[in-house]
């Protein structure tokens, strides 16, 4: 496995932000996060990102890329030498072949070589998005966190950058772990699933595992009804609040 | 010439004080050898011989009075402002007595920030003659003529100590080429500074003075004081200051509560001939009793002012202010001795004095009312 | 690696090669300014003695003096003075997260003036020349005012607000000190203290250019070593920390640079305002935010505005020297109000 968690808690001043926290990631997967609000879940990618300090062990590989959750951008910088900054640790005065091709090359595989000399501040949510996600992909990480990576884009934009992320996941060995509000979406794209209430990890397994209606109405409150969908994946479709 | 017998003490009578011989004014003759000229910073100014093209910060009355009149063909520049529009009926005089003026430039004054070092330099000078008060603002203009090869001259009449003015005298009738005529002023001033000490520490007595700028009107408190100018002026002739050490810096105004609770004996308001001061104290050439002594009468009507001891004996006067910081300053003490001693110096005759000033030293006549009482 | 994607970097290499000519453009007008600067003055004097001058085929020491100790001078600080606000500015801007940021806002200008203030009124105490004794006390404070902002900084997590509100603190502070020295302050020593704190060029000599052109040498190179991380932290503290930039330390690094820049300039000219705020959002707009290619520029532009201005004061009133303070003022504010106008639009 290629990131490992065992017994991981963050403190903020007065309360505990994270408790408990057993966790693990494969190679090639995509694992979702998902939870109501304040269940800390930016907060666990944060501490996997090492951004806050956390307790207990995290063995993580070296080459860690992580995606935070603002995608506005109001810097007159163009799409291509955004994606050059994702290798801004390692970027001579006068950035080497390597660096360039890199970031060309990630530029190509999402598809959006034509942004590359645009104003990232001119572009659409869901564009700027994937220049996003070229950038932290030109870094060539082996390690991917995303903070809800999808929560403002529009549909046809959300099923692009999944699908892309998936596919880059698979081709490149990653380990992806992406902080998701969209149960259907993270039904449909994620490997596994971890459901995280008041700091705690409720669940860990395949969505059909974890989606489990009473789970569900314990976490979040909210009745909710399971079908099949029509690709073999479970639909979610929430009815009611739980004190109804 | 100058001998021995001129004691500090005030030995020698008036009378043969006046009559010291003139050959010794023979004015712009160029001598051989470089003057040794040390300013009233004592500092050497480096002249390899009499200046020949002269720029002048300030003191123009004091350059022309030790240079001679017919030497202002040597200023080629001087700071325009300082004297046309600070003292405009003097300058009037001076434009009509002396032709030179007409083709001298103007190199901006200290006070607006507009003195120019390219313009000085322009004009080709070998020496610079400034008061204290500019090279000391100016600090880095200085700096940039002295290394392009300007001597600069500091003179400083203001500092209101009879040596600072015998230094100042010397120096600019060294580097003129004058020093007979700076030394016969050096030596009638210091006899009259004498004089009027030796009346001041007979007399015993140190009434209390406050001296307040007439330039805005009764109205306006004007700048009084401190230890500087006027403060320092009428401490020699033996009065008590009244702002001394009461505000900070050399001048500046004082509260009014400051002179009523100090009840002076006497108090002067200083006039002269201001532009854009319309409500000011009017003395100087041209200027009326009358219009003088109007002009001073607001100020006995001030608030409170009918309880000052000056204002029930009727010791409200007004002196011009031209007269502090210049060679001419003696008078003003004449005339403030007068009023403080009247029995000591009834003798002494200040408008008689500048009369005669002004025929021996200055090419404008005397006329107007300089120093006066409010009736 | 297929077509397009070569083509993407292809097209990055020629925006820099533009990026670079715009420079060169830059550099040109500056020279083209330079020129007009030293032709320029009260004097009037004819340009073909100031080319003779310059040609070294000149017997006259007047003419000499004036060109080469008075005109040479002011015209090169008017280049390294522009270029050193410029440059801080840029990066103040950039740190802060602030077009409006400047060295006004962090009291750098403050310190400044109160240090020449004291300076002034107690220098005459001390063994060095008052001449050297000015600049020395400026830079000092402008160097304290700075290390308060980092100390607050340290203490409690650079960000862009907390170092604005202790820079505006010390601003405050900085500027009651003075005014309670020139209240002290002799109507001699008040005098100097404005004519200091005026903004001029005039004052100007060669160890004086020498002095801050150095600072400017050794500055900028370093500042260019992190151009990269500087660059991106365009994109928001969080972004820059997520790839792995130490936001805090270049912070606190950037500041120390804006003091040694500010200090440096403001030491010797008073203070002049508006360059460092317009100089690099005109770099900006033409040339981008790589900082790679905009500090560069902003160090180019910023030299141009402020000989330009120079040679705008000399031409305004000929025979006089307009004060260079308001030039500026006058070019910076319909800018700025352009730039607001502007904003507006684009923001949507």
């Amino acid at each position: 496995m290629s990131l490992a968690l065992a017994n991981v808690g963050v403190r903020y001043a007065s309360r505990a932000a994270l408790v408990e926290i057993y966790l693990t990631a494969q190679q090639g997967e995509v694992l979702a996060i998902l939870g109501p609000n304040g269940s800390g879940k930016s907060t666990l990618l944060r501490a996997v990102a090492g951004l806050v300090p956390a307790s207990g062990d995290i063995t993580r590989p070296d080459a860690v890329a992580y995606l935070p959750q603002d995608n506005l951008s109001r810097a007159a910088l163009t799409a291509f030498e955004v994606v050059l900054l994702g290798r801004v640790r390692s970027l001579a005065f006068r950035p080497g072949l390597h660096d360039l091709d890199a970031a060309a090359a990630s530029l190509d595989e999402l598809g959006i070589t034509d942004l590359a000399q645009r104003r990232i501040g001119e572009l659409s949510g869901g564009q700027r998005q994937l220049v996003f996600l070229a950038q932290v992909l030109a870094a060539d990480p082996s390690l991917l966190l995303l903070d809800e990576p999808t929560s403002a884009l529009d549909l046809a934009h959300q099923m692009h950058v999944l699908d892309h992320l998936r596919a880059a996941t698979r081709r490149r060995g990653l380990t992806t772990i992406a902080v998701l509000h969209d149960l259907n979406a993270a039904c449909r794209f994620a490997d596994r699933i971890a459901l995280l209430h008041e700091g705690r990890l409720r669940a860990t397994g395949t969505p059909a595992e974890v989606l489990q209606p009473g789970l569900l109405r314990d976490v979040y409150g909210v009745r909710v009804a399971i079908l099949p969908g029509p690709d073999g994946q479970p639909v979610i479709v929430p009815l009611a609040l739980a004190g109804d | 010439m100058k001998n021995n017998n001129t004691h500090r003490g005030g030995m020698l009578s008036r009378r043969a004080a006046l009559l010291l011989p003139l050959a010794a004014a023979l004015p712009g003759r160029a001598r051989a050898q470089a003057p040794e000229v040390i300013d009233a910073l004592n500092r050497k100014v480096p002249l390899k011989a009499p200046a020949q093209r002269v720029v002048l910060g300030f003191n123009f009355e004091e350059f022309t009075a030790v240079a001679g009149a017919q030497n202002w063909s040597r200023v080629v520049g001087f700071a325009r402002r300082q004297w046309a529009v600070n003292r405009q009926a003097v300058f009037a005089r001076y434009q009509a007595a002396v032709p030179a003026l007409a083709n001298v430039a103007d190199v901006g004054a200290a006070e607006d920030k507009s003195f120019s070092v390219e313009k000085v330099l322009a004009l080709r000078p070998d020496l610079l003659v400034i008061d204290k008060w500019g090279f000391t603002t100016l600090a880095p203009m200085m700096t940039q003529l002295e290394e392009t090869g300007v001597p600069v001259l500091v003179v400083d009449y203001q500092a209101q100590m009879p040596a600072q003015h015998r230094a100042s005298t010397l120096a600019l009738g060294g580097a003129m080429g004058t020093m007979d005529r700076a030394r016969e002023l050096v030596d009638l001033y210091a006899d009259r500074v004498a004089d009027i000490r030796h009346r001041a520490q007979a007399a015993g007595i140190s009434p209390k003075i406050y001296f307040e700028i007439g330039m805005g009107g009764a109205d306006v408190i004007g700048n009084t004081y401190n230890n500087a100018i006027w403060g320092a002026l009428l401490e020699l002739v033996g009065g008590t200051n009244i702002a001394k050490g009461k505000i900070a810096g050399g001048w500046g105004p004082m509260a009014p509560e400051f002179v009523l609770a100090a009840q002076p004996d006497f108090v002067f308001i200083t006039g002269s001939s201001w532009a854009n001061a319309p409500n000011a104290v009017r003395t100087g050439y041209g200027t009326e009793l009358e219009t003088t002594r109007r002009t001073l009468a607001p100020y006995a009507k001030r608030p409170g002012w009918n309880s000052l001891p000056a204002i029930r004996n009727g010791e409200l006067h007004t002196i011009e202010a031209g007269l502090a910081r210049c060679l001419m300053d003696y008078v003003a003490m004449q005339y403030i001795a007068r009023q403080l001693f009247p029995d000591r110096a009834k003798d002494l005759d200040p408008v008689a004095e500048l009369r005669r000033y002004h025929e021996r030293y200055l090419p404008v006549a005397f006329d107007g009312t300089w120093m006066a009482r409010l009736a | 690696m297929n077509a397009t994607a070569l083509s993407a970097t292809t097209a990055w290499r020629a925006a820099n090669a533009r990026r670079a000519g715009v420079c060169l453009l830059g550099l040109a007008a500056l020279a083209a300014s330079f020129a007009a600067d030293i032709a320029t003055g009260p004097a009037m004097l004819p340009i073909g003695d100031v080319l003779r001058v310059l040609a070294g085929q000149n017997a006259d020491p007047m003419m000499g003096a004036i060109v080469w100790k008075l005109r040479l001078p002011i015209a090169l600080m008017a280049i390294v003075v522009g270029a050193a606000l410029s440059v801080s500015g840029a990066i103040m801007q950039t740190i802060l997260h602030n077009p409006l940021a400047s060295s006004y806002t962090l009291g750098i200008s403050g310190g400044a003036g109160f240090g020449a203030a004291l300076m002034i009124l107690v220098g005459g105490a001390l063994p060095i020349a008052q001449e050297w004794a000015i600049p020395l006390g400026a830079f000092t404070f402008a160097a304290l005012a700075c290390a308060i902002v980092v100390g607050v900084g340290r203490t409690r997590g650079a960000t862009p607000e907390l170092l604005v509100l202790a820079g505006i603190a010390c601003l405050f502070l900085f500027q009651a000190l003075l005014a309670l020295l020139q209240f002290l302050a002799s109507p001699e020593a008040l005098a100097q203290i404005v004519f200091w704190l005026f903004g001029s060029l005039l004052r100007a000599d060669a160890t004086k250019v020498a002095i801050v052109a150095t600072i400017l040498a050794l500055v900028l190179p370093v500042l260019l070593t992190g151009a990269w991380r500087l660059t991106a932290l365009q994109l928001g503290d969080d972004r820059a920390r997520a790839l792995g930039v130490r936001v805090d330390r270049l912070r606190l690094r950037g500041l120390i640079a804006v003091s040694l820049l500010t200090g440096a300039a403001v030491a010797f000219v008073g203070t002049i305002g508006f360059i460092g705020l317009v100089a690099p959002h005109i770099a900006r707009m033409l040339v981008g935010e790589d900082q790679r290619h905009m500090l560069p520029a902003a160090a180019i532009f910023g030299a141009l505005l402020l000989s330009l201005a120079s040679v705008a004061s000399k031409l305004i009133m000929p025979g006089t020297v307009f004060p260079i303070g308001i030039v500026t003022a006058l070019i910076g504010v319909p800018f700025f109000a352009w730039l607001v106008l502007t904003a507006h639009r684009v923001r949507r």
